[in-house]
């Protein structure tokens, strides 16, 4: 099945755009260039400003200051009618009242395309989303899915040059979620449209981008690969947003980390020294438990299964590490066990921003309280990790 | 199929049972009041169109007689006043609509300043009793010549039907989703394109239940009209006033017959789109 790609991605360059809601900057200065055919997903918790960045890309909104330019051109001033984007909904939007096909068409017979030139688009697009047999159903008579589908197709049936995804599988459960998703992914690959995914779901952001771009505040906190986001991220907020991390302060000594409670947690990664007590951040992935019930250093608070793996909760004093093991369990709750870190993560003290200091190609964002040389000095932490 | 499943299927069974008997009488239940409470008294009406004589406790008229449809058939004025029911109606309702639905447009789709108030200052016609309002308008229209005239009775007419044509198409415009006209506009719809192509089509079921009850308001209403256009424009409603006094009772059921000709055929016309509109309607959210 071919579908027209005539229509190859366009180029989108964000400058410094703004946008203020009641005082409060929704989007804050933001600047972002997608190559043709780049898949970018926006993510962020909700109040990040990444809905409200999509809207004004698809012109629903227009920005306080700043520009958009697709291809070069500038589209602030463009109305959402005439710009060459098309946009995929949270919500279930087809119109109720016309058919699988007409909601397919609505955009064509605008254009005044030829009868037969839509006829043969629309069983074109119906075929590439699955759904042939459905052409004069009404949307009610659609699973949630098959909706998304057709919705998707009619955004494609205007061969778009940027396509935006507005957290378009949040509203199906797991199982479609990921099979609409996996669809998306390769569609996306075949017609190589521009595209900007919107979401909070950062396994989504992982598995379908090309680059992500992490928001916070209506700032982006940081850009990068999906891998390199979740090796290197550069703040604690970052970390935390992409998979999950224990953050606990201590010092670096010779081969480890000193707790306040005197105990030494082996890392086996090799780190620079950094003076004072920085925020170490580790991955529950990178925490190795083994029971040592005469020695641990660390006690199990808690083990949480999740199937094929259990998370476990370990204590030593006020420092609380999450880590994750295979089925079998080290021990059981109360067990005392010995830890060893493969690498950490290294942030400023101060917890507000946490801005990362072991990036490393990335400079460090202002408000650090350590240097630039210490973070080049604590990259080779990250290089080496598989 | 695992021993647990089976036992707690089976033991969810009778109250499932017992459920869908119950819903069953009630339905029966509900069936039987509609049918006493609006059958019964239609019945009971068009029999006494046609009784010689009915007396109370009687379920069923002494004899038949067509005596009743022929003196009202044959009454001097009533074909004027059918003619002039059946031509002002529809201009009133035509009239109001081009007037209240760009209104309920706005009310609808957008915030403005003092849309609070204009809805209230629309409900408020209804609020009071109509025959002061009537009485309020008489200077005005005794000012502007319109006593007496074709144009003051569909003005009379036509106040009756705002409410209707504002308040329910209103809240058919606002309950279409953001997402569909968002939609709409994404895939190159203008404004225009997207009143006539997305919200009017889905605002049509509310906009056809406001025609139909605009229309019967507009239809019945006699005080108004007796006010301004009688002697000259005596429609259907204030005739059978008058006979509903003059005449026996089965005259004034004749009358009533005739009278719901025209709603009951307007229902029959315009039920196609009530349904159609309500299923599209229904399946929004």
């Amino acid at each position: 099945m071919s579908i027209n790609t005539e229509s190859h991605g366009s180029e989108l360059l964000l400058e410094e755009v703004t946008k203020t809601f009641a005082s409060v900057a929704a989007v804050d200065h933001v600047n972002l260039r997608v190559a043709p055919s780049e898949f970018v997903t926006l993510l962020g918790p909700s109040g990040s400003g990444k809905t409200t960045l999509l809207r004004m890309i698809g012109g629903f909104l227009s920005p306080d200051s700043g520009r958009i330019l697709i291809d070069g051109n500038d589209v602030v001033d463009t109305p959402v009618e005439r710009r060459p984007t098309a946009m995929l909904f949270q919500q279930l939007s087809l119109w109720p009242h016309l058919s699988v096909a007409r909601n397919i068409s609505f955009g064509l017979e605008l254009r005044r395309r030829p009868k037969s030139e839509i006829a043969t688009r629309v069983a074109e697009l119906l075929s590439v989303v699955g759904l042939s047999d459905f052409q004069n159903r009404l949307p009610s008579q659609l699973s949630g899915g098959q909706q998304q589908r057709v919705a998707l197709a009619r955004a494609l049936a205007l061969e778009p040059r940027i396509l935006l995804l507005d957290e378009p599988f949040s509203a199906l459960d797991t199982k479609l979620r990921i099979e609409l998703r996996t669809f998306v992914r390769k569609l996306q690959r075949e017609v190589g449209t521009t595209t900007i995914l919107v979401t909070h779901d950062q396994e989504e952001a992982l598995e379908l981008s090309d680059r992500i771009v992490v928001l916070r505040e209506g700032r982006v906190v940081q850009i990068g690969e999906p891998t390199e986001i979740y090796d290197s991220p550069r703040t604690g907020f970052v970390a935390e947003f992409l998979g999950s991390m224990s953050f606990f302060s201590g010092s670096l000594v010779a081969g480890g980390i000193r707790l306040k409670s005197g105990d030494v947690i082996p890392v086996e990664q090799p780190f620079g020294h950094v003076p004072g007590t920085p925020q170490i951040g580790v991955r529950p992935e990178d925490v190795l438990v083994a029971a040592d019930e005469s020695s641990g250093a660390f006690v199990i608070e808690r083990i949480t299964r999740k199937g094929y793996f259990n998370e476990l909760t370990l204590r030593c004093g006020d420092v609380s590490l999450a880590a994750y093991v295979g089925r079998e369990v080290p021990g059981s709750v109360h067990s005392r066990v010995d830890v060893h870190i493969r690498t950490i993560h290294l942030f400023s003290e101060d917890g507000g921003t946490m801005d990362a200091i072991d990036g490393a190609e990335q400079h460090v964002a202002s408000g650090a309280d350590f240097g630039g040389a210490h973070a080049t000095e604590f990259s080779g932490a990250q290089e080496t990790r598989g | 199929m695992s021993v647990t499943s089976w036992t707690a299927r089976s033991a969810t069974r009778p109250a499932s049972r017992a459920l869908k008997i119950a819903s069953r009488v009630l339905e029966a239940i509900l069936f039987f009041a509609a049918v006493f409470f609006i059958v019964v008294p239609l019945v009971w009406l068009v029999m006494l169109a046609f009784a010689k004589g009915f007396n109370f406790p009687s379920l069923k008229p002494t004899s038949l007689t067509l005596q009743w449809w022929h003196t009202v058939l044959h009454s001097p004025g009533l074909l004027h006043s059918v003619f002039l029911s059946v031509t002002i109606t529809p201009v009133v309702v035509a009239l109001s609509s081009v007037v209240c639905l760009p209104a309920a447009y706005a009310l609808g789709r957008y915030d403005f300043p003092g849309k609070r108030i204009v809805l209230l200052s629309i409900f408020s016609i209804n609020a009071f009793p109509r025959i002061s309002l009537y009485i309020a308008m008489i200077p005005m229209l005794f000012a502007l010549n319109l006593m007496g005239t074709v144009i003051g009775v569909v003005i009379v007419q036509l106040i009756g039907t705002v409410l209707f044509m504002t308040w329910i198409p209103a809240t058919g415009f606002a309950s279409v989703p953001d997402a569909l006209v968002d939609a709409a506009r994404d895939a190159g719809a203008n404004k225009y394109q997207v009143f006539w192509r997305v919200l009017l089509p889905l605002a049509r079921p509310s906009i056809a239940v406001a025609a139909v009850l605009s229309f019967l308001a507009a239809f019945d209403e006699a005080q108004g009209t007796f006010l301004v256009g009688a002697p000259n424009y005596l429609t259907m409603p204030i005739r059978m006033y008058s006979l509903v006094l003059d005449y026996p009772v089965q005259f004034a059921a004749v009358f009533a017959v005739v009278l719901s000709i025209p709603s009951v055929a307007l229902l029959i016309l315009i039920r196609k789109h009530l349904f159609a509109g309500t299923n599209a309607a229904m399946h929004l959210r």
